[in-house]
């Protein structure tokens, strides 16, 4: 009787117990949805605000639309906010920062340990990443273009990442004539992110991830619309049987990549980072294109020279007008310029090729990928063993 | 018996611990995200930012020329930055306002050229209200 007493006393002693939880964690729930009721006709976001210290990198401080570059103002503490960051002043108004790595893309840890390792081709070329490294085995210049399909254009459309992607894949497939669909890559892309029937641009390190979990087709299956709505067209026809028709003729897909991001404290070419010309070149000097995500400030039309950095009044570099996706296919380093395939046209640049400036991709490189491997076999790496096959003798 | 008393109590405390912690780093600003087709009032209060995006304008050789520009009327709310979406393929631009002071104001956005002229322009109705209380 006593142990039945005792039972149920600690019984009535647990949901007590669990009652007092539940009724904390509840309370604190309502308060917390209290706290973020939506007003109907906007969308509101609550944000954290912290304090960090400020890293010693480049900095736009934006005053109420008036630029001022100093550092002794910017080495204060700051708050971030949406992940822009921002300084307090002396009567509580608030100054914004933009660093050049907070317009960009901040990977996890766990993806910058991925990045940071040498593609697998690109390991012999190791020792020479590296500021100080003895040149040996780098030539002075390296120029894929040869081994490229046609430059193309991208029209009014903001559809840069499906070209550098597809460009960057083709080359991998062999080059030649291949011509891969950028329409159905936006049309992957753009569902992916939950943006389906848009026009609306990409990180372009993402494509990758697409581009392994989905094939494309080929242009003749999807072929490009400059003008839209397009691909979709508003889920009028001909676009869903062509949608279709794309998905069972898809065959074209990354394998294996190692995307590659921004270092914004590097202060010589050290490592393997987007930002070091040093690595771009050992990925280029083994035979691998990059394709790549970069800011686009001071470019001057036809583009036909190195586009360098420029610099505002105050001494920074000027800022970026949007990002733009682009393959980059060789270097030339006694003159510091990387060749870089764009898809504005064969009439803008060298033919449809842009040079950047080493001093460019250091400033305004964001981040980019090596494709690896892709499937099926690609031609480019039944090569070297066509050519190791010796040539027989024509008979008499 | 009193040593599950005492798990419950600490588990209790514990929750209402880590919640108030949680609440005291956190300091809350509201931000208006505001996108560039929008067209009713907006509504905010003293001390909210509103986030204004501009329509996305594809990067190629057209467009590379033209600039979007912020301005505003009105005492109560002022521009503090500006900043671009974190992607390639469109050079839309965000930008940020913080309401002081009680009152009507009109935020606009001009898509201007070279040469500075105004190519296309959006404009959006802000109410700063009174402060609660």
């Amino acid at each position: 009787m006593r142990k039945l007493q005792l039972k149920r006393r600690r019984s009535l002693v647990l949901i007590a117990a669990l009652l007092l939880v539940a009724v904390t964690v509840g309370l604190a729930c309502a308060a917390t949805i209290k706290q973020m009721q939506v007003r109907p006709e906007l969308a509101i976001r609550e944000v954290p605000e912290k304090v960090i210290q400020l890293p010693e990198a480049r900095l736009l401080q934006v005053k109420r639309g008036k630029q001022v570059a100093d550092l002794n103002v910017l080495k204060q503490t700051y708050f971030v906010r949406n992940d822009i960051p921002f300084i307090r002043g002396a009567e509580g108004e608030e100054f914004q920062l933009i660093p050049l790595s907070k317009m960009e893309y901040t990977p996890s840890q766990a993806e910058i340990t991925l990045a940071t390792r040498l593609p697998g081709k690109v390991v012999r070329y190791a020792p020479y990443i590296n500021a100080g490294a003895v040149i040996t085995e780098i030539p002075d210049v390296v120029d894929h273009r040869s081994e490229q399909t046609p430059v193309k254009n991208q029209s009014g459309r903001g559809t840069c990442v499906c070209f550098a992607s597809m460009a960057g894949l083709e080359v991998e497939y062999g080059g030649g004539s291949l011509d891969l669909s950028e329409n159905y890559a936006n049309y992957l892309y753009m569902k992916a992110e939950g943006r389906v029937c848009k026009d609306d641009g990409l990180q372009t390190h993402m494509s990758a991830d697409y581009l392994s979990d989905h094939g494309v087709s080929t242009e003749s299956v999807c072929p490009y619309q400059t003008s839209f709505p397009g691909f979709c067209n508003n889920g009028a026809n001909p676009a869903p049987t062509q949608r279709a028709n794309a998905q069972a003729h898809s065959p074209y897909k990354i394998k294996s990549y190692q995307k590659t991001f921004r270092n914004d404290s590097l202060t010589t070419d050290t490592g393997v980072w987007i930002n070091n010309p040093r690595y771009l070149e050992a990925v280029l000097r083994s035979g691998k294109d990059i394709v790549f995500g970069t800011h686009v400030a001071g470019w001057t039309h036809p583009y036909t020279g190195v586009l360098d950095v420029k610099l505002t009044s105050g001494g920074n570099p000027l800022p970026s007008v949007g990002g733009h996706a682009m393959l980059i296919v060789g270097y030339n380093r006694s003159q510091e310029y990387f060749i870089v395939k764009n898809s504005w046209g064969t009439d803008k640049g060298q033919s449809g090729y842009v040079y950047l400036s080493y001093d460019y991709i250091r400033t305004y490189a964001k981040y980019g990928y090596v494709i690896n491997e892709v499937e099926p076999l690609a031609i480019r790496a039944l090569r070297p063993m066509l050519k190791a096959i010796p040539m027989m003798a024509p008979s008499d | 018996m009193r040593r599950l008393v005492l798990l419950a109590v600490v588990l209790g405390a514990a929750t209402i611990g880590l919640l108030r912690a949680e609440s005291a780093q956190m300091v809350k600003h509201t931000v208006w995200v505001v996108p560039w087709d929008h067209q009713e009032l907006v509504r905010v209060q003293p001390g909210d930012v509103i986030e204004v995006w501009t329509r996305p304008l594809p990067v190629i050789p057209e467009n590379l020329e033209s600039r979007f520009r912020a301005s505003k009327e009105g005492r109560g709310v002022e521009p503090v930055g500006e900043t671009l979406p974190h992607k390639e393929g469109t050079m839309e631009r965000l930008f940020f306002f913080k309401a002081f002071d009680p009152g009507p104001a009109t935020l606009t956005v001009e898509l201007v050229n070279a040469e500075g002229e105004a190519r296309e322009t959006w404009s959006y109705a802000v109410e700063v209200a009174a402060p609660r209380g």
